[in-house]
This record gives C-alpha cells, sequence and structure tokens, in this order.
C-alpha cells in the first residue's frame, strides 16, 4: 500500500503546502483536469496525494485512512477526541498561523481575565434569566479551556459564520474564534481576554498513529520529514 | 443486577415513593442549562427533524424534577430505577441507577424539617443498600452552609465570598481563585484617563455614561444581557477590591478548616474547638449541623460509619446544604451519592425556590447479586 499525504484541496493553505512540498524536493504532480483528487510526487513511487478538505483531513488522519496530512492544529484538536493518542503534530509549518482565543464586549471594561467572565457567568442566570452565551464554532476547545478554568455554566450557541458579530447581533454575550492579526476582533467592538488564547494553531504536518505503518510506508515517511524539516530550519 | 433492581423496585413501592415515567429520550436543554455545556461532552446527543437537541437521559433528578412542576402538585416523594447513559474513559456508557427525591414541602434551609429530611434521605439510602446485601459502609458527609457561614465570619468582601463559595468541592479551582484573591494586582493600568478619573472618584454614573458610549459604539443591544450600569457596577466593585488582599491570617483560616476531616459524632466538638482557635464566630451553623449531626449519629453501628470532610462539596450552584457519599468499606468509588440541592427546582422553572433532597444508588457497583 503507497503512503498517503492528504493536503488541503483548495486555497492559501493548499498552495503553501505544494511550496513546501516542492521546496523539500517533493514536487506534486497535479492531476491532469486540474480537479480530480488525488495526485503523485514527481520522481518518487510510493506515495500519494489525496486533497481533501482542511477538517476532512484531520478526521481522515484520526481514522488512519491516510498517513500524513497537512491542515491546521485548530481543526485536529477542534474535531479529534483524545487526539494526543491518535495523531503525532510532527512538524509545525510556519504558516496559517491563528489563534483560537475568547473575545468580550470592549464595553465590559470589568472584565479582563478568564476569573473575571467567570464572575460574569455565575451571576448570569439569577441576574438575567438566562446563562452566558458563548458563540463560536470550536465546541470541544471551547468546553476544555472553560473547564480547566472552573467555569461550567454557559452554553454554546453555534456559529456558522461571522461568529465576530454575535455580541452586537445579540444572539450570544461573548465569542470563541480563530483570529490572526485581531484586527477583525477590534473591528467589531471585542477585546481579546488577557488569559484568553485557547489555542497558537499554525500548519502542521500530521502523522496517524491509526495507519497501516510498513517497513517501506515508515522509510518514505522518515525522508519526507526530514526533508521538510531541513528546508524549514534552513 | 435484575434482582437488586427487583429488590428496590420493591423497596421504594413498599415505602409509597412515586415512580413517575422518565423517557430515555430527554430535551437537552435542562440538563446542559443545570449542570453546564460542560456535560454536553459527556452526554449522548441528538437532534429531532426541528432540531431541537435531544439526549439520552445521563441521570434521573433533573425529569423527576420536571414531572413533579408539571403535575403541579406541592410536594412529592419519588423514586426511579432504569438506565442512564454516558460518555465515559472506562466502564460501559449504559448502565444502571435507581434513587429517590423528596421534593417541595415544608423544609426551608436550616429548618429543623430540612434537617429531619436530611437524616431521613440518609437513614433511606443506607437502608436501600442494606436491602441490596451491602451491610457495611462508610459515609462520608459534606456541607456547603457550614463553609459558607465561614465565609461569612472571614468578613470577606461579597466577590470573593461569592467566588469562594463557588468553588467549594473543586479543590484545583479553589487553589487558583485563591491565589487570584492573595494577589489581587492593580485593576485600572492601562485604561482609559476619563474612565480612570472616574473610577478613581468611585462616580458610578461617569462610568455608567463611559459604558454605555462604547456599547453605543458597537452597536449593542441595550436589551440584553448586561447593561451599562451591571457593568459600572462590577468595575467599581473590582476597583475597591483592587486595593484589598486575603489577609495571611485568613488564608490560614480558611486553609485549616478545609483540612478538618474527622468522624461525624466528634465533628461539632472539633468545630467548636477551631472556631474557639481561630476566634470567629460560626456557632448559629455549628448549631444547626450539629443538630443534624447527632441525628445522623444515632443511625452508626459497628457496620457503619460516619466522617465529615470539611472540603467535600458539590462546585454545582444548585446544592445548597449537605452532600454524602456512601462507599463500600474498602472500596474507593462510592455505591451513593445524595444531596440537598434547593436552588434546582427554580432553575428548572419554579417560579419561587422549592427544596429538595435525593439521592442516586450506582447499581453496578453493589456487591454481587442477591438471586
Amino acid at each position: 500500500m503507497n503512503l498517503i499525504v492528504a493536503i488541503p484541496s483548495k486555497g492559501r493553505l493548499k498552495d503553501r503546502s505544494l511550496e513546501i512540498l516542492a521546496a523539500a524536493g517533493y514536487k506534486v504532480e497535479l492531476p491532469e483536469d486540474n480537479r480530480g483528487y488525488q495526485g503523485s510526487i514527481n520522481g518518487k513511487s510510493g506515495v500519494e496525494i489525496a486533497f481533501l478538505s482542511a477538517s476532512e483531513i484531520a478526521r481522515e488522519l484520526a481514522n488512519g485512512n491516510v498517513h500524513l496530512g497537512i491542515t491546521g492544529e485548530d481543526l485536529a484538536r477542534e474535531k479529534i477526541a483524545d487526539v494526543e493518542n491518535r495523531l503525532g503534530f510532527a512538524l509545525q509549518l510556519e504558516f496559517g498561523h491563528a489563534d483560537v482565543i475568547v473575545a468580550v464586549p470592549d464595553a465590559w471594561v470589568d472584565v479582563e481575565t478568564m476569573a473575571d467572565l467567570d464572575d460574569v457567568a455565575a451571576g448570569y442566570r439569577a441576574r438575567y434569566g438566562r446563562r452566558l452565551r458563548i458563540a463560536t464554532k470550536y465546541w470541544n476547545l471551547t468546553q476544555e479551556f472553560f473547564s480547566d478554568h472552573g467555569i461550567a455554566v454557559y452554553r454554546i450557541v453555534e456559529s456558522l459564520g461571522a461568529t465576530e458579530g454575535a455580541p452586537a447581533a445579540g444572539s450570544a454575550d461573548v465569542i470563541v474564534d480563530i483570529t490572526s492579526t485581531g484586527s477583525t476582533i477590534r473591528a467589531n467592538h471585542l477585546k481579546i481576554l488577557k488569559d484568553g488564547i485557547i489555542l497558537r494553531s499554525q500548519a502542521n504536518l500530521m502523522v496517524s498513529k491509526s495507519a497501516a505503518w510498513d517497513a517501506e510506508n515508515t522509510r518514505i515517511k522518515s525522508d519526507l520529514l526530514s526533508a521538510i524539516a531541513k528546508n524549514l530550519s534552513s | 443486577m435484575t434482582s437488586h433492581l427487583a429488590v428496590l423496585k420493591r423497596f421504594f413501592g413498599d415505602r409509597e415513593f412515586s415512580l413517575p415515567q422518565i423517557a430515555l429520550l430527554q430535551p437537552a436543554d435542562p440538563f446542559l442549562d443545570t449542570a453546564g455545556e460542560d456535560l454536553r461532552r459527556r452526554v449522548f446527543m441528538t437532534r429531532d427533524l426541528d432540531g431541537a437537541s435531544l439526549c439520552l437521559r445521563p441521570e434521573f433528578t433533573i425529569p423527576v424534577c420536571l414531572s413533579h412542576l408539571e403535575s403541579g402538585r406541592e410536594q412529592g416523594r419519588y423514586a426511579y430505577l432504569g438506565n442512564v447513559f454516558r460518555q465515559r474513559r472506562h466502564g460501559p456508557a449504559e448502565f444502571l441507577q435507581a434513587g429517590m427525591e423528596i421534593i417541595g414541602g415544608e423544609q426551608r434551609a436550616g429548618s429543623r424539617e430540612s434537617l429531619v429530611k436530611d437524616v431521613a434521605c440518609v437513614v433511606t439510602a443506607l437502608d436501600a443498600l442494606a436491602h441490596c446485601g451491602m451491610k457495611k459502609t462508610r459515609v462520608i458527609f459534606g456541607d456547603q452552609a457550614i463553609f459558607e457561614a465561614l465565609l461569612l465570619a472571614l468578613e470577606l468582601p461579597d466577590a470573593w465570598r461569592a467566588r469562594l463559595g463557588r468553588a467549594f468541592g473543586d479543590s484545583r479551582k479553589f487553589e487558583s481563585d485563591l491565589q487570584l484573591i492573595t494577589s489581587s494586582g492593580p485593576a485600572l493600568e492601562g485604561s482609559d484617563p476619563e474612565l480612570r478619573n472616574a473610577l478613581n472618584n468611585m462616580d458610578l454614573q461617569a462610568v455608567t455614561d463611559w459604558v454605555a458610549i462604547k456599547m453605543a459604539n458597537a452597536n449593542m443591544p441595550f436589551d440584553t444581557g448586561r447593561s451599562a450600569e451591571d457593568i459600572a457596577e462590577r468595575m467599581i466593585a473590582k476597583a475597591e477590591l483592587a486595593a484589598t488582599q486575603l489577609s495571611s491570617e485568613q488564608r490560614r483560616i480558611l486553609d485549616a478548616f478545609l483540612d478538618i476531616e474527622v468522624p461525624l459524632a466528634s465533628a461539632v466538638e472539633e468545630l467548636h474547638e477551631f472556631s474557639r482557635s481561630m476566634a470567629i464566630d460560626i456557632d448559629d451553623a455549628i448549631g444547626t449541623f450539629g443538630w443534624r449531626a447527632e441525628q445522623l449519629t444515632k443511625q452508626e453501628d459497628k457496620d457503619v460509619t460516619f466522617s465529615w470532610r470539611a472540603s467535600f462539596g458539590r462546585p454545582l450552584d444548585y446544592y445548597t446544604g449537605i452532600v454524602f457519599e456512601i462507599f463500600q468499606s474498602g472500596s474507593p468509588e462510592p455505591v451513593c451519592g445524595g444531596g440537598r440541592y434547593d436552588h434546582l427546582m427554580n432553575m428548572l422553572g419554579a417560579d419561587s425556590e422549592i427544596p429538595a433532597i435525593g439521592f442516586s444508588l450506582w447499581i453496578d457497583r453493589l456487591p454481587g447479586d442477591t438471586k
């Protein structure tokens, strides 16, 4: 069985992934019609490229259907339960930087830390007849982070886009979202809590722990990883 | 297992508990609203065609409370038996629970009636376990009320009292909250000069105005959630607290209290000794605690031992008084957990506070089948 490397099927993540592979001597041959979802590596046998959506990559790695994959750490940690036992975060690829953060309205001058938010959340029901609402698409990261801060009493409002607009729209009180520069957060009159950085994410080359690792695949993987690592550090 | 179930069904039936029908599939909101979003990771969720969240029942107390509310009755004694479903790292996700809830009636927190019901609840739990063939037991008690009394006696600022009261029973959170209080730093650093000025003057109106402008700039809704005044009030309270610190003496008293673990029979003596040596007045709370402890101690015999652990509580905001866990002697996992939850009915939609107490049994942890 060939070693399968999954890379994002579109956008900047795809372009940067192809660049990094090419720079390491693994030039990806795109399918001829340019719409297919499989590729190969020029001059290397035994390696296949699978183009998948960024969140599918995390899932396929976890299920062992692909051997290696490039995707955001945020997606892997959000989508995969017990992630440390199922994936190895082999290489940080120095692109796709984004932080998953907790942000509250700028007008909440009294809330600067998670401890402040804990205080506010605790009093919410008694004062406003409902729990504090958090808009996010990061259900799992939010629950883990809040639980680590001892905050249990809040409700998540599922957000499928434009999360940063939820407080102004009145559909949530605070948000957990991804940001790279913080400008969208500021533009929406929100602020990031001082200790509200849940994850500093970037694109990672990940290794599936449950894929079929025969001697040949293991060798190809080691070569590929060291070629990319060498290239990143130079 | 089946015979434990049969025994318990008969046990509750003989004592005239009603057995409400509790559906396997439950609306998820009441669980998530009360126990918190954290529960979502531990329940099996699904959705109906309209998109409403449902879950397999993760426990019985909340559905029993809801069915009590629906019945419109003033008080009720309920029992339940059946499977519950929880996502767990170890052990099967589906397991049996049985238990009872006593809801409503005369049992205001701290009243004699409430203490009588506290004792009755523990006695019923022990009795139920004995019927299942479990004779040698160890019971550990905790009490939120006496801890709250200590916080009051220490004359801590309201915000800290609320924070520590919430963390009671969660030692990790408690410790981090204590750290926070012990090292409260300047709250005003980096803030806008106009705001800083308003805060220095403790000018609620000026701070409110400042916040209201921020809210208007952000187009934030004024009619839902925190108002400018709420935010300003908390900001001023916080600014006041920035100058205050938990004294090492207060810290020492809290630590000493939370270290106490004694046989229930000597708990009152221990508490008097503690309050004398620390020069704090929690006599009223000791009186209430002591009356109940005395009644409970009468239930002790060579097979049943009671102890009180000062740090034992449940960090959920609907527990209010006594909590207990029952262990088979020599086993680390409780076979029974119970407690008083006077705030829960209110959270589930009751117009006023309806006091309640109950326990549940982990049937699969009970010793071998009796058949």
